[in-house]
């Protein structure tokens, strides 16, 4: 009370210096982020750059004209015109132009495209992308830039448009619900206020520290998510409450405190739970899961404080100003709806209970058929500049021409020794007659007439190689005792095909003692998922022992965290099914505006869990911390349920609505994963809000009877935290 | 997504883990089990001699879409003013899947009189997407300028070098000679090739001798080899081409490994009325006389030889017209050889002119 005007200064401070910060936003964040230690696709890259030299990232500049070819006069001199400036970029370090490399020119020969490599890691080469095309002139033929650092820029650009667009829509909603549940336009804006002030000030301190560590692109929407849904969701409990003990006839003075000794601490119990999801995503070694976790714990420490500093200081200023500019009055406090509800569910139990878990598996069912894999060009726009190049270079040149797998081998007697001739002539000859395979590169690739012995003839004299191909394929595929193949799929590198093939050329690899790593296109995809979902159980495991703590602590009791932690894998596998339904098979994809992917985009599930298993288990907790102050204030476990349910029903209602109006609003994005993360939270805190929580909860609540209760070596103190 | 789960681990934590995440587990694993197909059995690529269709002339005389082929032209002029030269013209063509075919030329110009030795070479790439029939039916080739066509009754040829030009008809006198009795070689492990000649043709044309045009004529022979072979820089060949003053003309081969043992020997006798006679290589003695070495790049090839078929009581020698007719075609071909025009002698009086083409002996490319 006495440093609420301190309080406040300091964080409007906070905001309006943050509010300069936010435009930088964008500078410090990072494509990719996919890589990790012990990946053999990695670790194929790693060797190729060790033996072969640095790669760069490189950027297609492709070219089209309908009726010149490639090789005309005009076509060539156009394509030269419009590549010099690009190619005068400081960055560019190598250009592979399609006359140097005729696989760069399509079969119908009025397409073709040049390479730009540059010196730019990976993670930041998209920051070119708006330079390159700054210096694209209009030209009489088509030109499209592809390749991955422009992907990237696209998903930053659609990422940060997503975002306004979310914010422009969801700050609204939110602030609609709220006038409706409180009345008044100062109560509402309360909960806005300092939801803003969370994501702007997490987002400023995201550019302070991404001066030092990397931060994904997606991190961006994930922060805004989490820290304008929490930041609303916790200040709305605590105003909430406060206007409670004001309508109790509490003065300002008492009712203050007492909010933040009850609805404050669980608030805190609750920042605590979802600050563990997200922090699991730390054990991955992604750097684009870890700095999402990062990002979402920091932004879920500063709602926590918004709500239990900013909020409570806000509050002790406006005191019963709080309820001014009431357009309506709705009621304050608790309702008896809900406590009939309880009793209602309570006087069958069991059937209940068996119905809606049966319920919730049937929506979760559809997770039984969940493909996982990483997200392609189509998590874009269908008019996005990098997809609508994807898309042509991939009708121009196949399926696997930009994301070939490469294949990187060693030979200890010499890559183009007899023995190691005859390795990479059998894998390429199993590869070329594999329908998985369109193309194969490598010195063993020149024509399938020729035998292994004429190979061999061919590069035993090497560097002496007379034959004009031999020559030209050994130079650029191997180095002393290195080589390495090409291999284009004929199928979709996310498809379920490309990943049989990666693992059937790693099965032929181990067959044949071969030291040789596979890696690109659909390997690197793989690698990734299998990695994630290795690592998946670790978080999972801590996400689930930590809140199971958190909860034993709150509760002071075994059986009651047990037991929510069962339920909220429930309503998160419902969560899960229905996000199968719809971004895997196609269910609403009209109505959403998205493209089905045929699979999940793997982040997904993982993200999801991370994100919303402490976001959706809040309701349980309110509820269950109600029910808790009831049954020890001597009432009988059934009753403590109805009077639980009837004083947190209306608040855990409206902090649902909240967060669903704005997880909703991320569905507006063009981002398919920003969209399924809006989604799948929004499907799980209404699963966990009015199915779980009314429902369930209460049924559980009765069979168990007093084994709710039991903690057998744990003193168990009056709980005083309350909603 | 047979692979979404971690190799086996036995430690305690493993066991925890998966049973913790008993669920999300089950889950992924009735989402996979798919087990992938493995790489495929490649389909054998052996020779089969006998699934080879017999030469069908004139439409082998175009071009076929194997992996190496060649037209060999070699020849000896003379000027109205009884002037001899010697030549040679040949275009090679490259054909590898999924690429334009690649083709090379070489042209060379003995002038005996003044003991000079012109050659020259030439390279180019189809252009990508010119429309080519499977299998043309005429000869109609160019390399950058250089061309080999059919014309009615025979060939023709033009090249030019900045001494010497030559433009000829070159019309087979006798019927193309199909070696190896049915036209067919195996020379293991380098490949297979169909080879025929026609062993002398009627030349007539004009050779430009240092700008000022001289009407010429001779004798010409001309050898077509094409099948799925490569040429490499090790191993090599002697090829040696004789037309003697009676009608009869000759042809020997001796194809060698790396280390100089002889894979193949044969030859083939024909008649002044096209009558052939293939030559085993027990039939044949080819022995060299003397030596050369060249200046330019220190390359020692035989120089004269000794050749003899016992069953004919043939005993030839050949002489170079001119010692230094090595050729550096290395920008092209990737290789050094010598191919000159050779004076023949017989030990039963026979006379005539002949060709001899030396490979193997050069320095790899890199040297």
């Amino acid at each position: 009370m006495r440093w609420r005007w301190p309080i406040i200064a300091a964080w409007l401070l906070a905001a309006a210096l943050s509010l300069l910060a936010l435009p930088q936003v964008g500078s410090i964040l990072r494509a990719g982020g996919f890589s990790a230690d012990g990946i053999e696709s990695q670790e194929a890259f790693d060797r190729y750059e060790e033996d072969f030299g640095a790669v760069g990232s490189p950027i297609q500049i492709a070219f089209h004209h309908d009726e010149w070819l490639v090789t005309d006069e005009a076509f060539a001199d156009e394509a030269a015109r419009v590549l010099a400036p690009l190619a005068a970029l400081p960055d560019v370090m190598r250009v592979s132009t399609f006359q140097d490399n005729p696989t760069q020119i399509a079969p119908d020969g009025h397409t073709a495209y040049t390479t730009l490599f540059f010196d730019l890691h990976p993670d930041v080469a998209h920051r070119i992308v708006p330079e390159l095309r700054g210096r694209l002139a209009p030209s009489d033929l088509d030109v499209h830039i592809a390749g991955s650092p422009v992907y990237y820029s696209d998903i930053q650009t659609l990422s940060e448009a997503d975002l306004q667009r979310a914010e422009t829509v969801g700050l609204p909603f939110a602030l609609i619900v709220l006038v409706l549940v409180f009345g008044s336009v100062v109560a509402a804006g309360i909960p806005v206020l300092a939801g803003g002030a969370s994501v702007v000030v997490g987002l400023a301190l995201l550019w302070l520290f991404g001066q030092q560590v990397g931060f994904s692109i997606f991190a961006l929407n994930v922060v805004t998510l989490v820290g304008l849904g929490l930041g609303a969701d916790y200040s709305l409990i605590l105003v909430s409450r406060f206007r409670e003990e004001l309508a109790a006839g509490q003065s300002v003075q008492d009712a203050v405190p007492r909010t933040v000794a009850t609805a404050g601490k669980a608030v805190v119990f609750s920042g605590a739970a979802v600050l563990t999801g997200l922090a699991s995503l730390m054990v991955f070694e992604f750097m684009m899961l870890r700095s999402i976790g990062a990002g979402g714990a920091l932004v879920v420490l500063i709602a926590v404080a918004a709500a239990t500093t900013f909020v409570p200081a806000l509050l002790s200023v406006l005191g019963p100003r709080v309820n001014m500019w009431r357009g309506w009055r709705p009621a304050v406090g608790p309702r008896n709806g809900w406590a009939r509800l309880a009793r209602a569910v309570m006087r069958r139990p069991l059937p209940i209970f068996l119905g809606v878990s049966a319920f919730l598996v049937v929506l979760g069912l559809p997770f039984l058929h969940v493909r996982l894999n990483a997200p392609d060009a189509r998590v874009l726009t269908p008019d996005s500049p990098s997809r609508v190049a994807y898309e042509f270079l991939r009708d121009e040149f196949g399926e696997g021409h930009q994301t070939p797998l490469f294949l990187v081998a060693r030979f200890p007697e010499g890559a183009l020794a007899p023995e190691a001739v005859a390795a990479q002539h059998d894998l390429t000859r199993a590869l070329e007659a594999d329908p998985r395979v369109a193309r194969v590169g490598g010195i063993t690739a020149i024509d399938p007439r020729i035998t292994l012995e004429q190979y061999q003839l061919l590069y035993r004299y090497a560097p002496g190689i007379g034959d004009p191909w031999a020559r030209a394929l050994a130079e650029t595929f191997t180095r002393e005792n290195a080589a390495f193949m090409l291999v284009e799929p004929s199928v979709p590198s996310t498809s379920p095909e490309a990943e049989g093939l990666v693992e059937a050329i790693r099965a032929y690899r181990d067959a044949n003692g071969l030291d040789l790593l596979v890696g690109g296109g659909a390997a690197g995809l793989k690698d990734f998922v299998d990695r994630l979902y290795t690592d998946f159980p670790k978080a999972v495991l801590l996400i689930l022992v930590i809140t199971y703590v958190v909860l034993a602590v709150l509760f002071r009791s075994v059986v009651l965290p047990l037991k929510a932690v069962l339920l909220n894998v429930l309503s998160l596998l419902a969560s899960f099914g229905a996000l199968v339904l719809v971004f895997q098979d196609g269910w609403l994809s009209n109505v959403l505006r998205f493209e089905p992917l045929g699979y999940i985009d793997s982040l997904l599930p993982v993200v999801l869990f991370a994100m919303l298993f402490g976001l959706s288990m809040d309701y349980e907790v309110f509820l269950l911390s109600r029910v808790k102050e009831a049954h020890d204030e001597g009432r009988s476990n059934t009753e403590s349920v109805a009077i639980g349910m009837e004083r947190s029903g209306r608040v855990v209602t409206s902090a649902a609505l909240v967060v669903i109006a704005v997880c909703l609003a991320f569905v507006t994005a063009d981002i398919v994963l920003i969209k399924a993360l809006g989604l799948g939270a929004a499907i799980a805190v209404f699963v966990d809000a009015a199915i779980v929580r009314a429902l369930l909860v209460p049924a559980t609540m009765h069979l168990l009877g007093r084994w709710n209760w039991w903690a057998p070596s744990l003193r168990r103190p009056r709980l005083r935290a309350s909603t | 997504m047979g692979a979404v789960i971690a190799p086996a681990e036995t430690s305690g934590i493993d066991m925890i883990r998966r049973a913790t995440c008993l669920v999300l587990v089950a889950v992924l694993l009735a989402a996979c089990g798919v087990v992938a197909p493995p790489l495929p059995e490649p389909p054998p690529n052996q020779f089969d001699a006998s699934a080879l269709p017999p030469i069908d002339l004139p439409r082998d005389d175009a071009p076929h879409a194997n992996l190496t082929e060649w037209w060999y032209v070699s020849g000896h002029l003379r000027t109205a003013e009884g002037d001899p030269f010697g030549f040679e013209f040949a275009l090679f063509q490259s054909v590898r899947a999924g690429a334009p075919p690649g083709y090379a030329a070489h042209f060379a110009v003995t002038d005996v009189g003044r003991q000079r030795f012109h050659f020259g070479e030439r390279t180019e790439v189809a252009d990508l997407f010119e429309t080519r029939p499977a299998q043309p039916t005429g000869l109609d080739l160019s390399v950058e300028g250089w061309t080999l066509r059919d014309v009615p009754g025979g060939f023709s040829i033009s090249a030019g070098l900045d001494a010497v030009a030559l433009q000829v008809e070159l019309i087979p006198s006798k019927p193309a000679a199909i070696h190896n009795e049915n036209g067919i070689l195996d020379f293991s492990p380098y490949g297979w090739s169909y080879y025929y000649s026609y062993t002398r043709a009627a030349v007539r044309g004009v050779l430009l001798d240092r700008g000022l045009p001289r009407p010429v004529t001779g004798t010409a022979w001309i050898d077509h080899q094409w099948g799925d072979f490569i040429s490499v820089t090790s191993g090599g060949w002697d090829w040696y081409s004789v037309q003697l003053a009676d009608g009869r003309d000759f042809t020997a081969s001796v194809v060698r490994d790396e280390f100089g043992v002889t894979l193949l020997r044969y030859g083939t006798l024909v008649g002044p009325a096209g009558e052939t006679r293939h030559l085993r290589a027990d039939e044949l003695e080819v022995r060299a006389t003397g030596r050369w070495t060249s200046p330019h790049t220190g390359v020692v090839y035989p120089s004269g030889w000794t050749i003899s078929v016992p069953g004919e009581d043939l005993r030839l020698r050949l002489e170079p017209l001119l010692r230094d007719q090595e050729l550096d075609t290395r920008a092209s071909t990737g290789v050094v050889y010598w191919e000159g025009a050779v004076h023949v002698s017989g030990d039963n009086g026979e006379a005539g002119l002949g060709y001899v083409e030396l490979t193997g002996y050069g320095p790899p490319p890199s040297a």
